[in-house]
């Protein structure tokens, strides 16, 4: 699992390719199925909160805009981050660009998520202890949900890029940038075993 | 280095080679086979590939982090969490320690226990069958499952059990089942707790159980040195991270992991493939120290496991454990009658009491917090059923005469169904903890036999390794202070108050 740095891509987007990279030119439905599992698993967070609210006895049309009200910014939010790993303006596989990206992103999606539900329920926006403790202490939650979407994405990603290599070639360079470490990890293996079966070195 | 040659412990191969005149150089560590000499792999190249400290967050962070700790906050406030963080810290030195003896050697630490003094691995043979055959970690989840289901918990825990065994026999190599499961729940845990905590808590919540983590100037509350809390406190600080044998049993994931030597030891097979699997070599194997490029490996080996141990390990366990304290503070101001009622309920009463505590700050968050108990109940019979199958197949294999003539698989599958026929058989007709006369003494052998590791794991290290490999004085202070304060709270707690029931 190496880290690679993309450079930026040389062609211009185009109506019909609005997604240039290094390996390619990506189509709209290609760089769909590229932010398909940040889109996931943005989802999976909003699922959380809000699918939840449905087995506590909120009403019906609050429980439908907590999950929609979080699901959607935080899995477009998602999907972003990986069109920028896509298009190179962020490595792939380190921790710290997508803590800044979520440090960024996180609490302007809960201030209007608050902001939206205090509305729908008939009551004044209005948070504890003030918007400027509300949104310091958003930008620290931030952190923590980047380390879980990290560890998601690092961890299951690339088993959907495995799925869709033959098609995107930013998913193809990406299997290929890991198979590459596996061969040379493999290779290594098979010398030792050469070395062992020839009895030259007593491993 | 001591060498010497030996023909012990090898390999058709390797045999093969000696009769050919080749010598076998060999380390020598107590009377048991002596360690071939053999390379050591290279290290992965990224850091961040994860290594078995996943496996132990996902056992560690349970119910003393979501549970014990929260309550001992909402009783005594947030300053009493230095002693937490003192507990995760010794938790960190114990598991990198444990991995310079799995790294060096690809042997377990019961492996190593037993080249100092048999006995001592055998204390732990019977300590792990005495503690771990109860599914009571298994019940606790389910019970939470039912509050939230209305399914009888002894229906989802039987469900639940056959599941885990029927999944450990079908894969083909265990580990790589136990990582992937694993990593999937932990990554939902991270994620769900921040979610939660971004509806609970506040910047001052954060703040004070931020600053309660260093205020060890705040000591132990007289309030807490009593017969009613003294115990937990104890059994809390046992559970900050892996509690119990998990560590030792983080040696057998290594070398299921292939860490350092590991490489050379085959892994373990599900019953199914258990056929295929490999024959074990009489003992493990070490590398050689005093060779330039074999150190320069084994320093790139030590960085992984800091950065498995310091950022996933430390760093997972200490983000949870931060947000459930928020969350329980949180709750407690909304609702100040859950102190009264933590302050003197039983386990299932604390738990609805913290619950409904939640639940007060928003009916969410008692759904929540009891889907939490479910998943970290699961998670947790996930890896302990592996881990204990792991660890006494791997002790009967080397040490039970005749055991040999088995597979590895064979032996991990029968411990593995064997605990489980236990376990349903007890959720249907008995104590899930363990008969009530003995639980005392169940929850008193988990905590011992963590000062007993402590010490265990501070002789393997210094008597089993080479010098250039054996840990600095220091850490090994480290360790026989925490063997022993563990030990000394465990029989305080005994001998002055009478009690040893920790949580």
């Amino acid at each position: 699992m190496g880290i690679l740095r993309a450079e930026r891509g040389m062609t211009l987007p185009t109506r019909e390719s609005p997604f240039s990279t290094q390996w390619g030119t990506l189509s709209w439905s290609q760089a769909c199925e590229i932010g398909l599992p940040g889109a996931v698993i943005g989802l999976l967070g909003a699922m959380m909160a809000g699918g939840l609210a449905a087995s506590s006895g909120l009403s019906l049309p609050i429980v439908v805009l907590a999950i929609v009200g979080l699901a959607i910014p935080l899995a477009l939010a998602g999907a972003a981050y990986e069109l920028l790993l896509a298009m190179g303006k962020a490595p792939l596989g380190t921790l710290a660009p997508m803590a800044l990206f979520w440090v960024l992103a996180f609490p302007p999606i809960r201030v209007a998520h608050a902001g939206l539900l205090d509305l729908a329920g008939g009551h004044r926006v209005a948070v504890p202890h003030g918007w400027a403790a509300f949104i310091a202490y958003q930008v620290l939650v931030a952190v923590p949900f980047a380390i879980g979407y990290w560890w998601l994405h690092e961890n299951f990603a690339p088993r959907w890029w495995f799925h869709i290599r033959e098609r995107n070639p930013v998913a193809e360079h990406w299997i290929r940038d890991k198979l590459a470490y596996a061969a040379a990890a493999e290779a290594e293996k098979e010398r030792r075993g050469e070395r062992r079966k020839r009895g030259r070195v007593p491993q | 280095m001591e060498i010497a040659e030996n023909q012990q412990g090898m390999t058709v191969v390797e045999r093969e080679a000696l009769e050919r005149g080749e010598t076998q150089r060999v380390w020598r560590a107590g009377k048991l086979p002596p360690m071939p000499i053999r390379k050591l792999p290279e290290a992965p190249q990224a850091a961040h590939i994860i290594g078995p400290a996943m496996i132990l967050v996902a056992l560690g962070v349970g119910l003393g982090e979501t549970y014990l700790w929260p309550r001992l906050v909402i009783v005594f406030g947030p300053n009493i969490r230095w002693m937490f963080l003192a507990g995760v810290a010794l938790q960190t030195v114990v598991m990198l320690e444990m991995a310079r003896y799995a790294m060096a050697t690809g042997e377990s630490i019961f492996f190593g226990a037993a080249r100092v003094f048999q006995p001592l691995m055998w204390l732990f043979f019977v300590t792990a069958i005495a503690v771990y055959i109860w599914p009571g970690h298994l019940s606790t989840g389910a019970d939470a499952f039912e509050e939230l289901t209305g399914i009888p918990w002894q229906l989802s825990a039987c469900v639940g059990l056959v599941v885990i065994g029927v999944m450990f026999t079908l894969v083909k190599i265990v580990y790589n089942l136990v990582e992937a499961v694993l990593t999937f729940l932990v990554g939902v845990l991270v994620i769900g707790s921040a979610i939660t905590a971004a509806f609970v808590g506040s910047l001052s919540d954060l703040g004070d159980v931020l600053a309660g983590l260093v205020r060890v100037d705040y000591g132990i509350p007289h309030a807490a040195v009593t017969a009613a809390w003294f115990p937990i406190l104890v059994g809390s600080i046992a559970f900050a991270g892996p509690s119990g044998m998990q560590q030792m049993w983080y040696t057998l994931w290594l070398r299921d992991k292939g860490a350092g030597m590991g490489t050379h030891m085959p892994r373990v097979h599900g019953l199914v493939h258990a056929g295929e699997e490999e024959t074990m070599p009489a003992s493990g194997s070490m590398f050689d120290v005093d060779d330039p490029d074999e150190w320069r490996k084994w320093q790139d080996w030590r960085k992984w496991v800091r950065w498995d141990a310091i950022l996933l390990f430390f760093g997972i366990t200490m983000l949870v454990t931060i947000i459930f304290t928020v969350m329980a503070m949180h709750a407690a101001e909304v609702n100040p009658q859950a102190k009264a009622q933590l302050l003197n309920g039983e386990r299932s009463d604390a738990l609805t009491a913290m619950r409904d505590s939640f639940a007060s700050t928003a009916p969410i968050l008692g759904t929540l917090f009891f889907c939490f108990i479910s998943l970290v109940g699961w998670k947790a019979s996930v890896g302990l059923f592996d881990a204990f199958a792991r660890g006494q197949s791997d002790m009967t294999y080397y040490f039970v005469p005749g055991a040999k003539r088995f597979k590895m698989g064979h032996l991990y599958g029968a411990f593995l169904w064997g605990v489980i026929a236990f376990g349903i058989l007890i959720i249907l007709f008995g104590p899930v903890d363990g008969p009530g006369k003995i639980l005392n003494v169940l929850a008193f052998l988990s905590t011992f036999v963590m000062g007993a590791y402590c010490l265990t794991l501070v002789a393997v290290n210094n008597r089993n390794l080479p010098k250039k490999l054996r840990p600095h004085w220091i850490i090994s202070v480290v360790l026989t202070l925490g063997g022993l304060g563990y030990l000394g709270m465990l029989f305080y707690s005994m001998i002055k108050f009478g009690v040893t029931d920790l949580g």
